[in-house]
């Protein structure tokens, strides 16, 4: 343990102490005046946590989306091309096609009540462009371009 | 050899208020009753323009920092952690919201005193007189305005060396060198008459 310095230890108290005569008194009403300002002033917590959810929900669709896609890509680079499997794959193809309009309708009642708040309309807008953006590039990069012909026509898009 | 009396009270102003306390009315204003929030800013207001007033040396300025410091709070209340006194959170604040202040204001010196607008009250003229032969006074003369604010927070709001590292934004070490350093030019200014 270091030993202490008297001269330290004086001017400590002596600064303390003198710390203690300083006592400014608040301008009359200061306190009203911020009570009346804080009022005011807005709780930004509960929007946080909105946008917060919305950005959530789009993360989790285009999180599924890539997990579908990854094994549907990985279905068709492992296994052996002589053994199609029309069924499923039709399946996948319909999942993965109707993709976008899964995102757009968990995003889109959130991203409504948040466009009707200014502040967070830009954020909203940026959320909703990007999760379309994403989802776009998922389909583009991972569906086939033509579907075998029996399954034309997906169910999710009639 | 320095003059040294004791304090006669205890310096913390809001020595009754506890951390379960406060955070009980961070609670409550959260859900959305603003008593509670009144309750915090009657309780924290008083210290909190004692620390403006040091940096700014202007009674306006410093209220005008305070209630900019309260807004700040209020709005991010979320944010507060319980575990850790409120008051050091609005020094923290408050202190940040000074600079900016001065800042935008475009004051290069926030040290200047303020010029009289009228002839001081008998209560003012005792505040002067007082803080005349105060140490902090000479501290403030002789100190860059961030090493004061260090001893500031360390000895007149009596701060941990922590929890000033905090409020200030620096390492433990850097504040430890800033107040031996600030220590070793007082000591040496008291000692030149």
């Amino acid at each position: 343990m270091k030993p202490s310095n008297p001269k330290n230890d004086d001017l400590e108290n002596r600064l303390r102490f003198d710390a203690a005569r300083i006592q400014p008194l608040p301008p009359e009403g200061m306190n009203e005046r911020i009570v009346r300002a804080t009022r005011h002033a807005e709780t930004p917590a509960p929007q946080f946590r909105r946008l917060s959810g919305g950005f959530l929900a789009a993360l989790g669709a285009i999180g599924a989306a890539a997990a579908l896609a990854v094994v549907f890509s990985a279905r068709h680079a492992g296994g052996p091309p002589s053994e199609p499997a029309p069924d499923a794959d039709a399946q996948l193809v319909s999942v993965l096609q109707s993709v976008p309009a899964l995102v757009w309708t968990s995003v889109q009642p959130k991203a409504t009540a948040l466009l009707e708040q200014d502040p967070l309309r830009a954020d909203a807008t940026a959320l909703y462009s990007d999760a379309r953006s994403a989802a776009s590039f998922l389909a583009i990069n991972f569906l086939p371009s033509s579907p075998p012909p029996s399954h034309s026509a997906p169910p999710g898009q009639g | 050899m320095l003059a040294v009396q004791t304090p006669s009270e205890p310096l913390l102003l809001d020595a009754s208020a506890t951390s379960s306390e406060e955070a009980g009315l961070v609670r409550e204003t959260l859900a959305g009753d603003g008593q509670a929030f009144e309750r915090l800013v009657r309780m924290h207001s008083p210290r909190l323009f004692r620390f403006l007033y040091q940096l700014t040396r202007s009674r306006e300025d410093a209220e005008d920092v305070a209630q900019q410091t309260f807004v700040k709070a209020y709005r991010h209340l979320h944010r507060f952690d319980p575990e850790r006194p409120f008051i050091h959170w609005l020094l923290t604040i408050g202190r940040r919201t000074a600079l900016n202040h001065f800042r935008a204001a475009k004051k290069s010196e926030p040290f200047t005193e303020e010029a009289p607008s009228s002839d001081p009250t008998p209560a003012e003229n005792a505040e002067f007189r007082d803080q005349s032969e105060n140490l902090w006074r000479r501290a403030q003369s002789i100190l860059p305005r961030r090493d004061f604010e260090i001893m500031w927070l360390r000895f007149g709001e009596d701060l941990s060396i922590e929890d000033t590292a905090r409020v200030a934004g620096l390492t433990r070490t850097y504040v430890k060198v800033i107040v031996f350093r600030a220590r070793r030019a007082l000591l040496k200014a008291i000692a030149t008459p």
